[in-house]
């Protein structure tokens, strides 16, 4: 006995010892029912050989079989799955390996079951594939019957109402699902795989599901076990990476599920296990795929080894031998004929790839195709060949396809169209595309000896040779090394052409490939599936090569050419090739800033024009070339091509205004136009495009001459009107006091007495030959002064004090310094005054999370701050921006009060007078000098005490609000220093208004010029970036510069007056031109809570006011008094002697002010 | 030493200005608006060390003049052409905010000082929190002026500290 245990081979001997151990746990399973899952924990890193023999043992014993098993075909939802709590938690995971094997162990336990089992699955597979809904429904309810409830199941059910119900049923049939499952994992991978059979969901949207209904960042930071699981079982496309200890994880989990998801888990981790692009693949795997093959004879498993070992299983289906006839014609060339009999296999067989395929590269390789009859136009094919071509919307093809993978995820199609993709898409692919496409396949053929490990690729060919792809054979030999291409004599020239590049390249002879790959895109001509990859292929070699200006010269031009696939992902790595290869020449190329630019698209988010604008300021430094408008002189020495691609994209103002070079926004627009004329020129049939974008920067910039023009304007005073308006007694008084000092030096002498005396007190002396007294001159010219004066600071025609109620404290003020807290939702407007401001939604809803109390609380804060903001307005406009009177405007800061003393200073400046309009020249200097004081004391009331009482307001703002609800601290800061920021530039452009500033930068302008600076500024001061009324202008006129601001003026009140008082209502502006007539319609919607009755009351008096018939003074005054306003700019200002205003009230509650005018002296 | 204070927000800059004239002496200040003022400054004068806004518009806004493109990093903007024009120059970023860029393109002052730290390692001197009504503000700032060699007014603090 012991002389033949000597003789046991260690196989019987290893047998023996499985048998004795498997026994003893048997014994142990059945005695210590406590200790149960310890013992079976133990027992599953016993070898795979104990494992069978343990279950043989207990068999007969339910409760250790649902310890060992769980319930692999659960009838219902509620008693599949065991529960939310994790697999990790109640047994240790092993090893990938362990687990593996493990997971086997049970699944040969009912491989009687599972065999039809998959066959039933995979024929449910092919009637969805091939639209036969009704025969896989009635399969899946039977398959139901028979296997009950699984993940697979779920899915399958799910894809099925998605193709055949609305969507409404769908989500109703998933949240019935949802609702009866007993655990979150299930309720987890229901809701996912309704995603999954949604049609639009890309594998972004699925990403962000994922995040929205499961917060998987968060989860895979704190769980990744967890995360990994939900995204295996769940969102299997959207994995990146592939690490053992996870897929362990992933295994043991599944311990819970149906015996058909374990199935499927097992085959898919083995398959990436084989494909996973992190790495070879573990040692242990072909033993692994050996047994599973061997127990199970499944295709999946079959092609798994078959591709890890390098050997082949006969296979003589009719798919195969279908296949392969196909693959042999595609190698000779025959394209057509394989485009034929490839439709009417997949027609057949819709659940075959290959035919997909096959049909799609043969089409794309032909000269022409035009027979319709034969041609497949589904989406899927349709896109499949846009990206075979790679057509220049082929990127959109791409995600159109992600879809189709993510619609049959699970399925052998879906893998390998996902490979298909994979292979012609150049992001980062979690599995090697070629060898996960292989895995997937219906039958062996010759490419898979580029996917098997090289040392076993030669023998692969050789047991291929008996099969009938004989030419495909000896292509891939060649193709190897073990042939040339040239000896087959049936492989069209481009087959010959790929294979030979492809052996040069893979052996590293790049020149030789370069040649090989060039000769090919010469001989494709017009067929850009040949083309194209071609120049892929060749662009390798280059890289390969360190040839980087031939790289950054393919990149440029497919950039240009819009190849939307392949090159635009080639750009970053490109750059930072040439970055690191020192040669400085190569970036003054032109390719450099196109590459460059391009680069920013496909950046990570955050870059910014840096790189690009860099790239170009290289090339035109380079060049010696300031501008790149420069490029016109030197433009014979680039290709014009991109020439024309860098002045049209990358000279743009966002990227040179990086620029020194550039003093102002308005340098940059005008550069931009020399930039677009130069193109014109360039490129003529781009010329339209050109011009419109020209027109668009004119336009852009006349506004904002416009905008200027209004606000330099603000602070005027019409002197050549009042000069109109002085009487002929004034004037009369005027020459006499210039003919009195006009006087002999020796008169003035003789009556010098005239002065101040200490109180400030004018002298008056008697004189003695006769009416003249030594200070008449002086009392004469006071007077005339003090009239001149009113005039010019109170004439509601002509005066400052009319100009800065029109232009400034009428609104725009306000809502100059309110846009800058609308914007940081800081305060919140009321309806009237006295009534209360509206609650603040913007920080109700960022304090929603705190109690009703602390939200209230806050509320009144932010009222009370909207209302200490509006009287911090009120006194800047009320007090300060007023003419001073001792009496009652003591803040008021244009001070017109003239002392003695600065009498006798105008009256000696006056003194070189020789005629009345010398006199009033000489009065008016000096009155613009007085106002040119009181501006300095604006401009530092509104930069020191205006903007450190409103930065102070935010200051108690922050502190108070803080107080009560600290959770929104940060945020709070956040819009509180965005608003200090936006206060700062609004005060500053406040404060520019101060100043006096004659000069009219305005030439002659159009209607949409007015237009648009009107309801700019109005968007501007309201703070209501959105306002856009439709606006129509009819009939082409050219107005004088010097209307511009009047007419701009008008349009804006009749603008503010929407946004005041109709505010969030549909508007509109036209301007209509009928021979010498002008009219101007602002219309609106009535809000709601407009009484139409008190409205049209109003209709007499607003039209009355505009004809300027108001009550006088009016036009001095805010509130209520745009309409005088309107009447002042049009009769005074734009001299207007007869114009209409009308007003319209109509009973659809519509509103709408017309005023129309001649335009004699108005046009140029 | 020569710094160039490049600072968009007038009370901010008032405040700068004030604290480093009353902390330190020997200080020759000059003061720019936005990003393209800022950057000429910075190569024309060679300022010994830059105090630097985050956020800017591209141009001065002067006489109406449009500030043009607002740029929520004209700080790290300029402190790229720094290093693009190899320019000897030390920044200090003074702000007042806490994040910064928009949706998608967001980061946090932390974040961003980071990675100044990383991109500009011979440049980037520090970053400070500024606040109008803190003053924990000036405490990070006269360490990082003294860091870079401003002379307190004082020399026994200078000792202590």
């Amino acid at each position: 006995m012991s002389n033949q245990k000597r003789r046991q081979s260690p196989q019987a001997k290893r047998g023996e010892q499985a048998a004795a151990r498997a026994r003893l746990i048997a014994a142990k399973l059945t005695v210590r029912a406590s200790s149960r899952a310890t013992i079976l924990d133990a027992m599953r890193r016993d070898p795979w050989e104990v494992h069978r023999q343990v279950f043989l043992a207990v068999s007969g014993n339910a409760a250790i079989t649902a310890n060992l098993f769980g319930t692999p075909f659960p009838a219902e939802f509620r008693s599949f799955s065991q529960g939310d709590a994790p697999p990790s938690g109640s047994r240790p995971v092993m090893a990938l390996d362990h687990e593996l094997l493990w997971s086997l162990s049970v699944l040969r336990w009912h491989v009687t079951e599972l065999e039809p089992m998959l066959t039933w699955a995979t024929n449910i597979d092919l009637h969805i594939l091939a639209d036969d809904f009704a025969k896989a429904s009635s399969s899946l309810a039977a398959f139901h019957k028979r296997y009950g409830v699984s993940l697979w199941y779920i899915a399958k059910t799910l894809t099925l109402s998605a193709r055949t119900q609305s969507i409404a049923a769908t989500r109703q049939l998933t949240q019935a699902m949802i609702d009866s499952a007993s655990s979150s994992y299930v309720a987890a991978f229901t809701l996912m795989a309704s995603l999954r059979a949604d049609r639009s969901v890309t594998l972004d949207v699925m990403e962000s599901e994922l995040e929205r209904y499961f917060a998987i960042g968060r989860l895979e930071a704190n769980s990744p076990r967890i995360a990994y699981h939900l995204r295996f079982m769940g969102a299997f496309d959207t994995l990146r990476h592939f690490p053992d200890e996870l897929l362990a994880h992933n295994i043991a989990y599944g311990e819970r599920y149906a015996l058909i998801d374990r199935y499927y888990a097992l085959l898919n981790t083995m398959q990436v296990l084989a494909a996973r692009a992190q790495g070879s693949e573990p040692d242990w795997i072909r033993g692994i795929a050996h047994r599973a093959r061997s127990i199970i004879a499944d295709p999946g498993f079959t092609r798994l080894v078959e591709i890890l070992t390098g050997t082949l299983e006969p296979d003589a289906s009719d798919a195969a031998l279908k296949i392969a006839a196909l693959v042999e014609m595609y190698t000779i060339g025959h394209y057509g004929d394989v485009a034929k009999q490839s439709l009417l296999a997949l027609r057949q067989a819709p659940n075959i790839f290959e035919y997909y395929e096959l049909y799609v590269t043969a089409i794309a390789r032909m000269d022409e195709y035009s027979n319709d009859d034969d041609f497949d136009s589904t989406p899927l094919i349709g896109d499949m060949l846009k990206l075979e071509r790679r057509d220049t919307d082929a990127r959109r093809s791409i995600v159109a396809l992600r879809k189709a993978v993510m619609e049959r995820s699970g399925t052998r199609f879906g893998a390998s169209l996902s490979a298909f993709v994979a292979a012609r898409s150049p992001e980062l692919c979690s599995v090697i595309p070629l060898r996960w496409q292989a895995l997937h396949a219906t039958a062996a053929t010759p490419r898979d000896a580029l996917a098997v490990h090289p040392e076993l690729a030669v023998p692969y060919l050789a047991d291929l040779a008996s099969r009938p792809f004989p030419t495909a054979v000896l292509l891939f030999q060649a193709d190897l090394g073990l042939r040339s291409s040239d000896d087959i004599e049936t492989l069209p020239i481009e087959r010959k052409l790929k294979h030979q590049g492809q052996a040069a390249e893979r052996t590293g002879q790049f020149g030789v490939a370069i040649s090989c790959y060039r000769a090919l895109q010469t001989a494709a001509g017009n067929r850009a599936a040949i083309a194209r990859p071609a120049l892929e292929a060749e662009y390798r070699c280059h890289r390969a090569l360190g040839q980087w200006s031939h790289c950054l010269n393919i990149v440029a031009i497919q950039l240009i050419e819009g190849e939307s696939v392949y090159f635009p992902s080639q750009a970053s790595s490109l750059v930072e090739s040439v970055l690191s290869s020192g040669d400085a020449s190569l970036q003054t190329l032109l390719p450099w800033p196109i590459v460059n630019f391009r680069q920013l698209r496909t950046a990570p988010t955050g870059r910014d024009g840096h790189v690009a604008f860099a790239a170009l300021e290289a090339v035109l430094n380079a060049h010696n070339l300031s501008r790149p408008h420069e490029f016109r002189e030197i433009q014979h020495k680039f290709s014009l091509t991109q020439l024309i691609y860098v002045l049209r994209y990358v000279c743009i103002p966002d990227l040179l205004d990086w620029s020194l070079e550039y003093e102002s926004q308005d340098d940059l627009d005008q550069e931009r136009i020399a930039i677009l004329d130069l193109l014109e020129e360039l490129d003529p049939p781009g010329a339209e495009i050109y011009r419109e974008e020209r027109t668009q920067v004119t336009r852009r910039a006349v506004v904002q001459l416009g905008l200027r023009e209004v606000d330099r304007g603000k602070i005027h005073v019409d002197t050549a009107g009042i000069r109109q308006t002085l009487g002929e007694t004034f004037l009369q008084r005027v020459d006499r006091y210039v003919q009195l000092r006009s006087l002999p030096d020796k008169i003035n002498e003789v009556f010098p007495a005239f002065g101040v005396n200490s109180k400030g007190v004018f002298i008056v002396t008697a004189t003695a030959d006769g009416g003249l007294v030594a200070d008449d001159g002086s009392r004469m010219f006071a007077s005339l002064h003090r009239e001149l004066r009113n005039r010019f600071v109170s004439s509601d025609e002509h005066g400052l004090d009319t100009a800065l109620s029109l232009e400034i404290r009428h609104g725009t003020l306000e809502g100059q310094i309110r846009g800058a807290f609308e914007r940081a939702h800081l305060i919140t407007r009321r309806g009237v005054p006295g009534s209360p401001y509206a609650p603040n939604q913007r920080w109700q809803e960022a304090a929603r999370d705190e109690p009703e109390d602390a939200r209230m609380r806050v509320d009144e804060v932010l009222s009370a701050f909207s209302q200490q903001i509006d009287g911090v307005i009120e006194r800047v406009r009320d007090n300060w921006l007023q003419v001073r009177d001792a009496d009652t405007k003591r803040e008021a800061l244009f001070d017109f009060e003239f002392s003695n003393e600065a009498i006798i200073a105008a009256r000696d400046r006056a003194d070189a007078a020789v005629d009345r309009e010398t006199f009033l020249d000489a009065v008016f200097d000096d009155l613009w000098q007085r106002t040119r004081e009181n501006l300095v004391r604006v401009q530092q009331a509104i930069r020191n005490k205006l903007g450190t009482e409103l930065n102070q307001q935010l200051t108690s703002l922050e502190a108070n609000v803080i107080d009560i609800v600290p959770t929104i601290a940060e945020e709070l800061r956040q819009h509180i220093a965005m608003c200090r920021g936006e206060l700062e530039d609004e005060l500053a452009g406040i404060e520019a208004w101060f100043a006096v500033d004659e000069s009219s930068a305005m030439s002659d302008y159009e209607l949409s010029v007015l237009i648009d600076t009107a309801v700019a500024q109005v968007s501007r001061a309201s703070g209501t970036a959105d306002f856009a009324p439709v606006s129509e202008i009819v009939g082409s006129i050219q107005l004088q510069g010097r209307t511009f601001r009047p007419l701009a003026t008008l349009v804006t009140i009749m603008l503010e007056n929407v946004v005041r008082h109709a505010p969030g209502c549909a508007a509109s502006v036209q301007a209509h031109t009928t021979g010498n007539r002008l009219q101007l319609i602002v219309a609106n919607d009535l809000p709601s809570g407009v009484s139409m009755e008190s409205l049209t009351d109003m209709v007499p008096v607003l039209e009355a006011n505009a004809r300027g018939q108001g009550t006088r003074g009016v036009v001095r005054r805010e509130g209520g008094s745009g309409y005088s306003k309107m009447g002042k700019l049009l009769k005074y200002d734009l001299k207007r002697h007869v114009y209409d205003v009308n007003v319209a009230v109509t009973g659809d509650r519509k509103f709408a002010v017309t005023i129309a005018m001649e335009l004699d002296e108005l046009v140029v | 030493m020569n710094v160039l204070i490049v600072e968009d927000n007038d009370d901010k800059c008032r405040h700068l200005v004030d604290f480093i004239r009353s902390e330190f002496i020997d200080i020759s200040l000059q003061e720019t608006f936005s990003y393209n003022s800022g950057l000429h400054a910075i190569r024309d004068a060679s300022p010994d060390v830059v105090i630097l806004d985050m956020s800017m518009s591209t141009f001065d806004r002067h006489a109406g003049q449009s500030g043009g493109r607002k740029r929520p990093f004209a700080g790290r903007d300029i402190f790229q052409e720094i290093k693009r024009l190899e320019l000897d120059t030390l920044a200090i970023v003074v702000t007042q905010y806490a994040t910064f860029g928009d949706k998608g393109n967001r980061r946090s002052l932390a974040e961003l000082t980071a990675e100044l730290d990383t991109d500009f390692p011979e440049h980037h001197v520090g970053t400070v929190y500024y606040h109008p009504s803190r003053s924990d503000w000036r405490a990070a700032l006269g360490r990082l002026l003294r860091m870079v060699g401003a002379k307190p007014q004082d020399p026994r603090r200078k000792e202590r500290s």
